[in-house]
């Protein structure tokens, strides 16, 4: 392109500026965009942080980590009340938000890298906080829809309180009624008495009425997961 | 009031913001050869490379308002140049041009650690720069023909300084093995 044409360039550009044809975009369109984009980030941080916290409760709350503790006969009363929806949820808002930063052009200065990692440990971090606070508690009441799948009312796993000891049998308490719990193919002897008033956890397979355990493991109160204790309790405390 | 040839460019964008439009020419006046030397490394097509410089120029006028006045303007028109480069690339899904007579410049700076002859060189690296990764060619191109510094290289490409630095030294050594994959170790 010779000079010529380089002033043709010149000229034709200024002739569309002043004629109006082309004028720059209002700056609260900038501004709208800049706060559009932060808004979007900000929200996907902070329901990011909100999952997190109520993944964080569930696994505090629920007795679903003591099912690990059967090995592979709990892997699968661990896996029923895994909350999937919550953590992949929580890995897509994360995604999200990395990705506006990306996209965006935010932070460009630092590695794309750095910035994964400090997004991921902040949303922890807070979420972590949170769970420590009554919040979670107060969201997990209010709105089930965010409990994981099959929570409180597994086939490969069940806890509540004994209610009744008999012969190879055992009746529990449970947020959802009254199970009977059949002992007589327990693989683990449980490690101590079970006796009425006790909370349990057990492992194996069954329906709503009857359960068959491969595994009891006998709870002391302060141990028994919070949740489950307050359903149990509450549900005492209405039949009273 | 400062004659606008004294005025920084950013002072003059802080101008036209206000309403004095026409210094807007005193910007494409700085920036047409440039801009042209640096597309030229993209488009080949005369007209083509006109088109996308005339887009470059309006592009940057209608946005003024999001240039952030504290930062360098040169590298802001640049990351549209670029932008604009790019979009033009994909459309058309072209191979890049490399015109030999933009590549005269290619200055001592480019030392393939003395392997290859100067004087051969400029025709060689012009065959083997097409064959190079985007990232690591424009990083090449942006510090050794347009002379841009890392940190303005940085906010064209919008990578950290530090991959600039590793995308240029590895662009280097690439371009050297290519170089004796093409054309054989130097005597």
């Amino acid at each position: 392109m010779n000079m010529e044409n380089q002033n043709n360039i010149e000229d034709a550009i200024m002739q569309e500026i002043n004629s109006g044809r082309v004028k720059p975009r209002p700056k609260f369109v900038f501004l709208a965009e800049k706060i559009g984009v932060s808004g979007v980030l900000a929200l996907s941080i902070i329901i990011a942080v909100l999952f997190c916290c109520l993944v964080v409760f569930y696994f505090g709350a629920s007795e679903n980590l003591y099912y690990l503790s059967f090995g592979s006969s709990g892997l699968w009363a661990f896996l029923e009340s895994f909350p999937l929806l919550l953590i992949v949820g929580l890995l897509l808002l994360i995604t999200s938000a990395c990705l506006i930063i990306k996209k965006a052009g935010m932070l460009y200065k630092k590695p794309f890298g750095v910035v994964i990692i400090v997004t991921v440990f902040s949303i922890v971090l807070g979420g972590c906080a949170l769970a420590l606070t009554d919040f979670a508690e107060k969201i997990e009441s209010g709105t089930k829809f965010l409990q994981p799948a099959n929570f409180m009312n597994r086939h490969k796993g069940v806890a509540g309180k004994v209610t009744h000891v008999g012969e190879q049998l055992l009746i529990i308490k449970t947020p959802h009624g009254e199970r009977v719990i059949n002992t007589s193919n327990l693989k683990i002897k449980p490690q101590a008495q079970l006796s009425v008033g006790v909370f349990i956890i057990a492992a194996g397979s069954g329906d709503q009425q009857k359960f068959d355990a491969c595994c009891v493991k006998v709870l002391g109160e302060r141990d028994a997961p919070a949740m489950m204790r307050k359903e149990i309790y509450t549900q005492v405390n209405i039949a009273e | 009031m400062a004659y606008s040839g004294e005025m920084t460019d950013e002072q003059i964008i802080i101008r036209v913001r206000e309403g004095e439009k026409e210094l807007f020419g005193e910007i494409i006046r700085r920036y047409k050869t440039k801009l042209t030397h640096y597309l030229r490394k993209f488009i080949k097509d005369n007209d083509e490379l006109e088109d996308v410089l005339q887009d470059v120029f309006i592009k940057t006028y209608r946005n003024l308002f999001d240039f952030e006045a504290d930062k360098k303007f040169s590298s802001w028109i640049y990351r549209i140049a670029h932008n604009e480069a790019l979009n033009q690339i994909k459309k058309f899904s072209k191979e890049i041009s490399l015109d030999e007579g933009e590549w005269d410049i290619m200055d001592n700076e480019m030392d393939v650690n003395k392997s290859v002859d100067i004087s051969l060189a400029r025709s060689k690296i012009v065959q083997c720069l097409v064959q190079m990764k985007d990232n690591y060619r424009e990083a090449l191109i942006l510090h050794y023909f347009e002379d841009r510094s890392y940190e303005e290289i940085s906010d064209i490409m919008r990578i950290p300084q530090n991959t600039v630095g590793v995308w240029i030294s590895r662009g280097k050594s690439i371009l050297k093995t290519i170089l004796q994959n093409e054309y054989g170790k130097p005597k």
